[in-house]
């Protein structure tokens, strides 16, 4: 393994060798006892990993996030939807997608304002085209 | 003695079946298992916490509603999760951005969450460096980093969560970790966090996004 190979391997993987992939480790660990430039990057790695944990690191959400995940669950069912129903929840986006293209074209040429209407059309307030006046 | 099935020790996919039967108890193991790495993530993904709460009870919504058309060994929910959570993070990061392009609201500062022990582990000041550095890093660079070091995942993982190979998770994971250590050496030569304009360098679109941040703010004051 040449130095750079091992630089790349603290880079990708932190300077846990038990992070290090099976394949690369003997290696890697190998340069570390002969090589005082893989000691210095190890160092070095060390520190980073050190200061990542530190910046990442996110206290306990504690209970209420679960409750209130598990109080949202009555909103939303477990639902099956097969093979053709996800082809029609995929249609049924594009169409809304589709729709709402057709408006801001529609709406940049000019005309009458229905955008309430067709907003709310989009967001399943409204259910029927002829609800539009 | 015959009675309820000890779900605790069920995996995820036996509690996803039980879901998709309405099994709340199961579900809630779920989120136990879960929720709080997964909140972790859009926590340093977003540098916000109600934004994190948010993503992580959408992500979950998900998995509920998911439940019914789960697929035993199609996908591993502890891969699947993150990869609704990252999603909606990308997405959330994406409209915030072209609001403030827009001038809509204003950015936000990252929230101050820092637990003891890490203020303990790192100076304040290097620590927030650290966290703002993490935050101006691509979202997928960023992603990878926190799948890494939050959910501890490999980089097979990483890549089936962001949807990229194995090798291009490892290519990420390379450059967020080169560009935060590009920046602490840059610290550690200028002294202390905060005294120095930030430098244009080839090593990425940070120091320009995050001069431009301070311009924002600038004009704000």
């Amino acid at each position: 393994m040449t130095i750079e190979e091992f630089e790349t391997l603290l880079l990708a993987h932190g300077a846990n060798p038990r992070h290090w992939p099976a394949g690369r480790r003997t290696a890697a660990e190998a340069l570390l006892a002969e090589s005082e430039a893989a000691r210095a990057l190890f160092d070095e790695a060390e520190r980073l990993d050190a200061a990542i944990a530190a910046g990442t690191a996110a206290p306990a959400a504690g209970g209420a996030l679960a409750a209130r995940i598990l109080a949202g669950l009555d909103a939303a069912p477990p639902e099956r939807v097969f093979g053709l129903g996800r082809l029609f929840a995929w249609s049924g986006s594009t169409a809304a997608a589709a729709l709402m293209a057709g408006f801001l074209v529609g709406h940049a040429i000019g005309g009458p304002d229905h955008s309430a209407n067709l907003l709310a059309l989009t967001a399943g307030e409204l259910t029927e085209i002829e609800a539009m006046p | 003695m015959e009675g309820r099935p000890d779900v605790d020790s069920e995996d995820d996919d036996t509690l996803m079946s039980r879901a998709a039967a309405g099994d709340r108890r199961a579900f809630a193991l779920l989120v136990t298992r879960h929720a709080q790495r997964v909140r972790a993530v859009a926590l340093r993904f977003s540098g916000n916490a109600a934004d994190a709460d948010d993503v992580t009870q959408q992500a979950f919504l998900a998995a509920w509603r998911e439940a019914a058309n789960w697929q035993r060994g199609r996908a591993r929910f502890g891969t699947w999760i993150y990869r609704v959570a990252v999603n909606r993070c990308i997405d959330l990061s994406r409209r915030r951005r072209v609001r403030s392009w827009l001038s809509l609201d204003a950015v936000a500062e990252p929230a101050d969450e820092a637990p003891d022990a890490a203020d303990r582990a790192v100076q304040r000041s290097e620590l927030e460096a650290v966290r703002r550095d993490i935050l101006a890093l691509p979202e997928k660079q960023r992603a990878a980093l926190l799948l890494a070091v939050q959910a501890e995942k490999g980089t097979a993982e990483i890549g089936a969560a962001l949807g990229v190979s194995a090798g291009a998770a490892e290519q990420l994971l390379v450059r967020a970790r080169r560009t935060l250590r590009e920046r602490a050496r840059e610290r550690m030569q200028d002294g202390p966090v905060g005294a120095r304009p930030a430098a244009d360098t080839d090593s990425g679109g940070a120091d320009r996004r995050r001069a431009a941040g301070a311009k924002r703010a600038e004009e704000r004051r």
